[in-house]
This record gives C-alpha cells, sequence and structure tokens, in this order.
C-alpha cells in the first residue's frame, strides 16, 4: 500500500495541496462565468439565427461558423492580445470568460436550434389553429418539448467547455492546469501531478454529468 | 350592404392555390352559410385539404378571397386590385373563431388533457383558469372522457385522442369547425366513436366543413356534399343525389371504388 501512494507521490502531492486548491478555484469560477455565459449567448443568438431575415441571419451564420471552426486557444489570443489594440484592456480572467462563452454559445446555438427544429410542423399548427400567435406557440408549445430534448446535448456541451477552461493557462491565468505546471517546474514530478490533475477534472466534470441528469429527470418528472 | 345574418359563414371566391408548378386550387368558390354541415370528397391529391386549410389560413392562398362571417381572410384586396397581408394579430384572432381538427390529432404531449383544453382559452382570450378548467370538465363529458382529464395524451387511443382534439378546438367557442380526415389516421373500430361526436355537433347546429374518406358518414351527417377535382368544384348539392346519381365520370370513377349505394 505504502508503495502504490509512494509511487503515485502522494505524500508530495499531499504538501502542494493549497496551490492545487487555488487552482481548482479558479477552475470552478472559469467553468461556471462561462457556462452562464455561453448558455445565455445561445440563447442569444438562436431567436435572430432562425428569424429568417437574411440580413440578421447571414453575419449570425458567419460569426457561428467562425468560431466554431477555429481553434479556441487562438481565439483566447485573440481576445487577450487584441481587445488592448482596440482600447479594451480586460483582465485575462474576463478575456478568457468571454472567449470560452463565446465559442460554446455558438455551439450551443446550434444545439437550440435543432431541438426548436425537432418539434414537429404539426405542432406549430396545433398552436396556430387555437388562434396563438408564433410568439405564443413557441413560449407554450414548441419550447417545453425542445427544451427536454436538449439537455442531453448542453450537457455533453458544458463538460467540454469544463475541460476547455485548461487553455486559459496560456494567458497566465493560474487555473487547475497550470497551477499543476507551475509545481512540476518546481519539482520535476510531472506524471504524479499530471495524473493528480486529471482526476480532479474527472471529478468536476462527473459530479457535473450528476447533477445534470437529475435536472432532467425532475424536468421530465414535472411535465 | 349585407348584415351578418344574411351573410354567409363562410365565403370563398375564385381561390388559387399552387404548389411550385403544382396547381392545387383553380379557382375554387363556394359559400357555406350558418348552421351548415358541408361534406367534402375528393381522390388525394385533388386539393380538398388544402381548400380546408385555407379556410383558417393555415395555409395561404395565392389569389382569390375568403370571408370568415364577411370579414376578409388573411389578405385585404385593395381598390386597385393589390392586397396586404393581415397582421399576425389579425390572422390569429380570426382562428379562434375556425376551430379545426387534424388527421394527426396534434395534441400537445407535454401537457395532459385538461391542459390542452385550457391552454388556448386562458392565453389567448384570457378566460379565467377557474372557469376554463369547468368548460374543459363539460367539454370532456360531452365526448364521452370526463375520466381522462388528468391523463397525457400518449396515454389514450387514437379515438380518445381525436375526441380531445374536438374537445380542444371547441374550447375555444368556435363559430366554424373544420375536419381534415380526422378519421383517416384511426383504427377501424375506433372511427365510430369519432364520427358519434361529430353527428352530434351538427345536429347541435355547428358549422361545419369535413374533408372526409367516410362516405356513409359524408351521407348521413352533411347537408350538402362537393366532390372536389383538381382544384375544382365538380359536382354539389344534396348528398344523397350527388352520391347516387353522379354525372361526371370521373366522380362516377371515384365513387365505384366505394361500391355500395347511400341510403
Amino acid at each position: 500500500m505504502d508503495a502504490i501512494l509512494d509511487f503515485f507521490g502522494f505524500a508530495f502531492i499531499q504538501s502542494q495541496l493549497p496551490r492545487f486548491w487555488d487552482g481548482f478555484r479558479l477552475t470552478l469560477a472559469i467553468s461556471g462565468a462561462s457556462m452562464i455565459g455561453a448558455v445565455m449567448w445561445g440563447l442569444a443568438l438562436v431567436g435572430p439565427r432562425m428569424s429568417g431575415l437574411p440580413v440578421v441571419v447571414v453575419p449570425i451564420v458567419a460569426y457561428i461558423e467562425l468560431v466554431r471552426n477555429t481553434p479556441l486557444l487562438l481565439q483566447i489570443y485573440l481576445f487577450y492580445f487584441g481587445l488592448p489594440l482596440l482600447g479594451l484592456p480586460l483582465s485575462a480572467f474576463v478575456c478568457g470568460v468571454i472567449a470560452i462563452a463565446s465559442q460554446h454559445g455558438a455551439f450551443l446555438c446550434e444545439i437550440y436550434r435543432a431541438g426548436i427544429q425537432s418539434i414537429s410542423r404539426q405542432q406549430w399548427e396545433g398552436a396556430l389553429a387555437l388562434g396563438m400567435t408564433r410568439r405564443k406557440a413557441m413560449r407554450q408549445v414548441i419550447l417545453p418539448q425542445a427544451v427536454l430534448k436538449v439537455v442531453p446535448p448542453i450537457g455533453n456541451q458544458l463538460v467540454i467547455l469544463i475541460k476547455d477552461t485548461s487553455l486559459v493557462s496560456a494567458i497566465g491565468i493560474i487555473e487547475l492546469t497550470l497551477s499543476g505546471k507551475m509545481v512540476i517546474e518546481r519539482s520535476g514530478a510531472s506524471f504524479e501531478v499530471f495524473l493528480f490533475i486529471a482526476a480532479a477534472y474527472l471529478l468536476l466534470t462527473t459530479t457535473f454529468g450528476v447533477v445534470l441528469r437529475i435536472a432532467e429527470n425532475s424536468l421530465r418528472a414535472r411535465q | 350592404m349585407n348584415t351578418s345574418a344574411d351573410m354567409p359563414m363562410i365565403r370563398v371566391r375564385e381561390v388559387y392555390k399552387s404548389f411550385g408548378d403544382l396547381k392545387v386550387l383553380d379557382g375554387m368558390s363556394f359559400d357555406v352559410s350558418r348552421g351548415e354541415v358541408l361534406a367534402i370528397i375528393g381522390p388525394s391529391g385533388s386539393g380538398k385539404s388544402t381548400m380546408l386549410r385555407c379556410l383558417n389560413f393555415l395555409e395561404e392562398h395565392d389569389a382569390g378571397e375568403i370571408f370568415i362571417e364577411g370579414e376578409p381572410l388573411g389578405y385585404r384586396v385593395l381598390d386597385d386590385g393589390s392586397r396586404v397581408r393581415e397582421s399576425e394579430a389579425v390572422i390569429a384572432r380570426m382562428r379562434c373563431d375556425v376551430g379545426m381538427v387534424f388527421q394527426s390529432f396534434n395534441l400537445f404531449p407535454h401537457r395532459n388533457v385538461r391542459q390542452n383544453i385550457t391552454m388556448a382559452p386562458v392565453s389567448v382570450k384570457g378566460v379565467d383558469k377557474a372557469e376554463a378548467n369547468d368548460r374543459a370538465e363539460a367539454l370532456l363529458e360531452k365526448v364521452g372522457l370526463a375520466e381522462k382529464a388528468d391523463e397525457y395524451p400518449s396515454r389514450l387511443s387514437g379515438g380518445q385522442q381525436q375526441r380531445v382534439a374536438i374537445a380542444r378546438a371547441l374550447a375555444m367557442e368556435p363559430k366554424v369547425m373544420l375536419f381534415d380526415e380526422v378519421t383517416s389516421a384511426l383504427d377501424p373500430e375506433l372511427v365510430g366513436e369519432v364520427l358519434t361526436v361529430m353527428q352530434q355537433l351538427a345536429e347541435e347546429g355547428m358549422t361545419m366543413v369535413i374533408v372526409t374518406h367516410e362516405m356513409q358518414f359524408a351521407h348521413d351527417v352533411s347537408d350538402r356534399l362537393m366532390f372536389i377535382d383538381r382544384g375544382k368544384v365538380l359536382e354539389e348539392g344534396n348528398p344523397a343525389e350527388v352520391l347516387n346519381m353522379p354525372k361526371s365520370a370521373r366522380l362516377k370513377d371515384f365513387l365505384h371504388r366505394f361500391s355500395a349505394s347511400f341510403s
């Protein structure tokens, strides 16, 4: 037993826990802020995206394709090094959150759209024939059904988001990944530390997954 | 100027509609008077469902005019002959007067039977919730499903779902009811329960337009029967006469498939 603990550098990891804990908390904060931002940004995009007005749809589609098809790391750099040139020097934390929320919001917008479009035309017609406006039909008939369908894919997307927060280490935010790297640089214990960090991410994502499953079930039960 | 009393409930004048190159409605004109039950029959693809769907503007006609109690539906035609689309609010308000029942029921699966029935009266007409619930109970009683108020649509048979759909449409207190092949998706043994409800409605004096393949039912329940083919009215009149003494070769051909006499 001691040999195994020794192999994984247990004592050493334990001595570094306060550093990891700081990094973990920052990862938690970035994940939380980016998630809220991404979910809201996706919601803000999906209405105009589905409006059918070319003046609105074309720029939004262009934006979505751009951020979905270029690396998030590059986008983080662009916000961090580009915004000051435009006279908008924001903190690394804010830039990281904006970049992550921007890309994941674009993915979420497409997930929302797919969910809404998966509700059949008959449901629309049933609602419209009863004298509802499109707005009322959307709110009372289409969205409640679409929400249930998109909870699982939204969950997947947000798990990816949590893992993507490690990229903000590139602009000097000492979150979980960078806190590990810094410990490694001082100690050389790369295997032990990376393994520990991976376990911490796993804990975070699986906990999130369980919470989401519970939310989904209670949503289903209420309908 | 016509007063609303002698104005037909529905007036259709020279209505045209195409889907791409396919001409579906080719100058349809007819009236439906207050309290009248009109049955529309015809081969599939003849345009009968499209015509029905035009009557609550789920399908938008390309030309011609449709009036509900004298009020133009969907478009207003100006003096110079051009037409203006009505606002969404006006169209939605007119749909409150025109109830529709679909082949595929179109109940809302995320709401129970009672909520399906009360949703539109409460949110569209601002009916008090308790009052809407009372009315839903009464309507469910009427269609023979009083005990199903708390069930979800997926737990009902097709015939029961369709009867809920009828109750849901009636809850808006429409002036006209449109029925679009409402028994076509049902198992044969479930058709009767739906037709019984419709028969009862007709006897109560509801104005109804029924698109159907149930010839005997059309014969029994309708005041007037219309045979349409290729987007045109080919024959219309007393149901027994139209069905038993068809004049056109097309109608003879069509009725031949049902090979029964209607009495």
